[in-house]
């Protein structure tokens, strides 16, 4: 069997597996399924409102004596009397914004590990979405004028100069085939 | 003696980058090859004086010569060899002498890669580029962050020793280095981009001659950040690995922009676009290790990796400042040159998806440089103080996190030029059909949430389509009789191992992060306590006294873990204990724990009965974030090495005269990273310096001149 036959043999299954009716169908079992699979994995059950509450303050505050650490993971005695106060005021019925409240008003703004979402600091919030907005659109704008300018045809001289310079490639090669790979000397097509 | 050594070293260092940029200057501006050839020479005795500099401060630091205020801050008599040694890069000035000396061998390095081309201008450019940035750091050595000042008033008998958390691991050994191997690195193709708009050379020359400078750097600093965060997560004690802190993301930044130009390199040397964004991203990375240097060294803010206040803050801003200012004016004077020759054809393809994949990590590094800066800002213009941190960053970062899970499913399917529905159709089936079976059986497992759902189907999805591009190469590399290992050689092959130690780092990111589990466990003396399904009892505590460290351990038996040590420490002369928490490692959990509380009496005296509080944190596949780590070392060196080399004339892919069309696709071969259809018209030009590096170009182009 010489190599030709090889390849050409080689290229008869690929071209069956390669049905566009099979793969269509492929992929709608597969959007399917995978829309299911996320409607029924999308919930995450996360404990009693109370316990939700106190995991979100704990997550949101800052450790008062730690760089960048919340009280939910610090184990600074800080964070820790920070931890109870959560808790107990929260157990005393206060809603977790005048938790917050009270922190701020004990320990600053700069207690919440997030700036707020309003007055200036509204700015930090915003400015990643509004940086997306302009780069994609940058980004669209410029494919769409690349693509639109990207009309140029192979033009049968263009493909003439490819021809003989392949030929002359193949001819330094030696071995006499019009089109031989000249790197491994195979032939890359299987004659008539 | 180690002063004057030490001095002498800065010194000669300092004077030979001045008189070497002297040279070069007066030699490039006068066209005399004899001094640019000349100008190598300086970089070696630069070199030469960063030795002996560093030389002089490790003997000083490892013979405890307390009379350099250095040492005497830095270093004890109690201090370990190991650790004795690190105090080298322990504080500001010492760091910076690693910096400058790293430096100092990066240049000499380039002088001795390049010394065939050493007439060239474009090597002559970059070398004084170079030697002007060592210059800027031996000069701050020479002047305001000397390490070889002597100490004020008596000699001390004794030294402070090293901050506690700097010695109690042997990474502080190897972190600290590897990140400024990875930071320093970036001067190398950030010179050689000046030079090349300084020359009018704006071809891709530049880029063929740095590529692996540009690889090595950003290997190094890719390792430094994973080992920084493995640091943070055996000593800082509190269970986590990245907390979004000014410092950590300070190195980041560069990384991103250097990810996002490794990328897009790709799309110019193929295509010769995106000329201006390549020199830019490469400027930014530079400009951001600089601005990285100057928030970690400048006290700016407030960091667990501030290890020294400094005054050397506006000497930094400065040079940060000339640097943007010297990139974008060069850019601007270049900007009739930097034209692309060729068009984007299609948005759907390889190029297409490099530009998605660059305002991607572009937008990441803008977003995690606003939240860095928004508290110093916010300060600076209403004076009221602002905390930015890990739930900013962790929901800010997400969805461009999830975006590049994607795309990094996609990407390396496309082909160049432009894709039909019907190839990305075929070619996606198989990952997407992965992605999808590994959201089944997670569900099915009962694992809820979609932000983790998502990351594990499209990670599954990812590492498929980077195996089946590896497969391709590796069948490819096989039909052509070099072995199919070859096939994992080269760029883009190694980038399909690094972008599979991606995966598996994304994926133990987002268990970890989603699934953790923390509490605090108030025990006596042989009480158990169940938490997660995890048996702990408390065994005892001891007391355990080296020259270096005493400290209090508990024992803490974990079942399926062994018994565990969690402590508190304290190192040398420093009384502020610091907790050393201890950690078990399997596949599937980490169990983490530290000593929260220890039970004192009324006088402060320890109750050794007493009760102790145990913080515990679980996290799942936490250790896959080092394995991760490990394939993308193992993917970089890959890419180092020289893949299997196309001939821009083989007809991999392009074949006339065959079939009735005049050509044919060879599927397989038209698909295998290293050989990939070869534009035929695109590039209008070729570069004008791939003769000088002795590379050849690409396209087939050239062949119609």
């Amino acid at each position: 069997m010489t190599s030709a036959a090889g390849l050409a043999s080689s290229e008869v299954p690929r071209r069956s597996l390669r049905r566009p009716a099979f793969e269509r169908a492929a992929w709608i079992v597969l959007a399917v399924a995978v829309a299911v699979a996320l409607v029924v994995g999308w919930h995450r059950p996360s404990g009693s409102p109370r316990a939700q509450e106190i995991a979100t303050l704990e997550r949101d505050i800052k450790c008062p004596s730690c760089d960048d650490l919340s009280v939910a993971v610090s184990t600074a005695p800080t964070a820790i009397a920070v931890r109870h106060t959560i808790v107990r005021r929260i157990d005393e019925g206060q809603t977790p914004t005048e938790v917050e409240q009270y922190l701020i008003s004990r320990y600053g703004t700069a207690i919440l590990l997030d700036p707020p979402t309003s007055g200036p600091t509204l700015l930090v919030w915003v400015l990643p979405g509004l940086a997306g907005v302009v780069a994609a659109g940058a980004l669209g704008g410029f494919l769409w004028r690349r693509s639109r300018a990207a009309a140029v045809a192979v033009e049968a001289d263009d493909e003439a100069l490819v021809r003989a310079a392949l030929a002359a490639m193949a001819g330094a090669a030696g071995n006499g085939r019009t089109h031989g790979s000249p790197e491994t000397g195979r032939p890359v097509e299987p004659g008539p | 003696m180690n002063a004057a050594l030490g001095w002498t070293g800065e010194l000669l260092a300092l004077v030979a980058g001045v008189v070497g940029m002297g040279v070069l200057a007066v030699g490039l501006l006068r066209h005399r090859p004899d001094l640019i050839k000349s100008g190598k020479t300086y970089a070696w005795l630069m070199l030469l004086g960063a030795v002996i500099a560093v030389g002089a401060l490790e003997h000083a630091l490892l013979t405890h010569d307390f009379r350099i205020a250095y040492v005497a801050d830095n270093n004890s008599r109690q201090t370990p060899l190991l650790f004795s040694i690190t105090g080298l890069w322990s504080a500001l000035a010492g760091s910076l002498l690693l910096w400058a000396a790293v430096l100092a061998g990066y240049v000499a390095a380039m002088a001795w890669r390049f010394r065939r081309r050493a007439e060239d201008e474009l090597v002559g450019w970059a070398t004084l580029v170079s030697l002007g940035v060592a210059v800027f750091f031996f000069a701050l050595l020479v002047g305001p962050a000397n390490p070889f000042v002597h100490v004020t008033g008596p000699v001390p008998s004794n030294g402070l020793g090293p901050n506690s958390l700097l010695q109690d691991n042997v990474l502080v050994a190897v972190h600290p280095p590897l990140l400024y191997l990875g930071f320093v690195g970036f001067t190398v193709p950030f010179s050689f981009a000046v030079a090349s708009l300084i020359t009018g050379r704006l071809g891709e020359g530049w880029q063929v001659a740095t590529r692996r400078w540009t690889l090595f750097a950003w290997g190094c600093l890719t390792l430094g950040i994973l080992l920084g965060a493995w640091w943070s997560y055996q000593v800082l004690g509190w269970g986590g690995f990245w907390g979004w802190d000014p410092v950590e993301n300070a190195a980041v930044l560069p990384w991103l922009t250097a990810t996002a130009y490794l990328h897009s390199v790709l799309v110019q040397e193929r295509r010769g676009l995106l000329r201006v964004w390549n020199l830019s991203l490469v400027i930014a990375t530079f400009c951001l290790t600089i601005l990285g240097t100057f928030l970690t060294r400048s006290g700016v803010v407030a960091s667990v990796h501030a290890f020294s206040d400094s005054t050397i803050g506006p000497e930094l801003l400065g040079l940060f400042g000339v640097v943007v200012a010297l990139g974008v004016g060069l850019i601007a004077w270049r900007g009739d040159r930097l034209r692309a020759p060729g068009t984007i054809d299609a948005p759907l393809s390889r190029e297409g998806a490099f530009l998605v994949n660059n305002l991607l990590f572009v937008l990441l590094a803008f977003v995690i440089l606003l939240g860095t800066l928004f508290p110093l800002l916010y300060e600076a213009f209403s004076g009221q103080q602002v905390t930015v941190g890990a739930p900013f960053f962790a929901t800010m970062t997400m969805p461009i996190a999830i975006c590049l899970l994607v795309l990094m499913g996609i990407g390396p399917a496309l082909p160049w030029r432009k894709a039909t529905a019907g190839t990305l159709r075929h070619r996606l089936l198989l990952p997407a059909w992965f992605g999808g079976a590994v959201v089944l059986v997670l569900v099915a497992a009962g694992v809820r949430g979609l932000v983790p759902l998502l990351a594990f189907g499209l990670g599954g999805m990812a590492a498929a389509a980077n195996v089946r591009q590896l497969v391709l190469a590796a069948r490819a590399a096989h039909r052509h009789g070099v072995g199919w290992w070859r096939g994992f050689l080269g760029r883009a092959n190694g980038g399909m191992v690094v972008h599979l130690g991606v995966v598996v780092i994304a994926i133990g990111l987002t268990a970890a992060t989603a699934y953790a589990h923390r509490t605090q466990l108030e025990l006596r003396p042989g009480q158990s306590a169940t938490f997660d399904g995890q048996r702990l009892t408390y065994l005892g505590m001891r007391q355990v006294q080296t020259p270096a460290r005493s400290a209090t351990e508990l024992d803490v038996a974990v079942a399926g873990h062994g018994v565990l040590k969690p402590a508190v420490s304290s190192f040398g002369n420093d009384q502020d204990p610091v907790g050393t928490p201890a950690l078990s490692s399997t596949p599937f959990r980490d169990v983490y724990l530290t000593v929260d509380a220890l039970p004192t009496a009324k006088n402060g005296d320890l109750v050794a009965n007493g009760p102790v509080t145990i913080g515990v944190t679980i996290q799942p596949l936490v250790a896959w974030l080092w394995v991760g780590g490990f394939m993308l070392v193992v993917g970089s060196v890959l890419a180092l090495l020289p893949g299997r080399r196309r001939r821009p004339t083989d007809p991999t892919s392009f074949q006339p005269g065959a079939g009735p069309g005049g050509r044919r696709l060879v599927a397989e071969e038209a698909e295998a990273p290293d050989a990939s259809p070869v534009p035929v018209t695109s590039r209008a030009g070729p570069s004008d310096d791939r003769a000088a590096s002795g590379r050849r170009p690409w396209g087939l182009g050239w062949l119609g001149r």
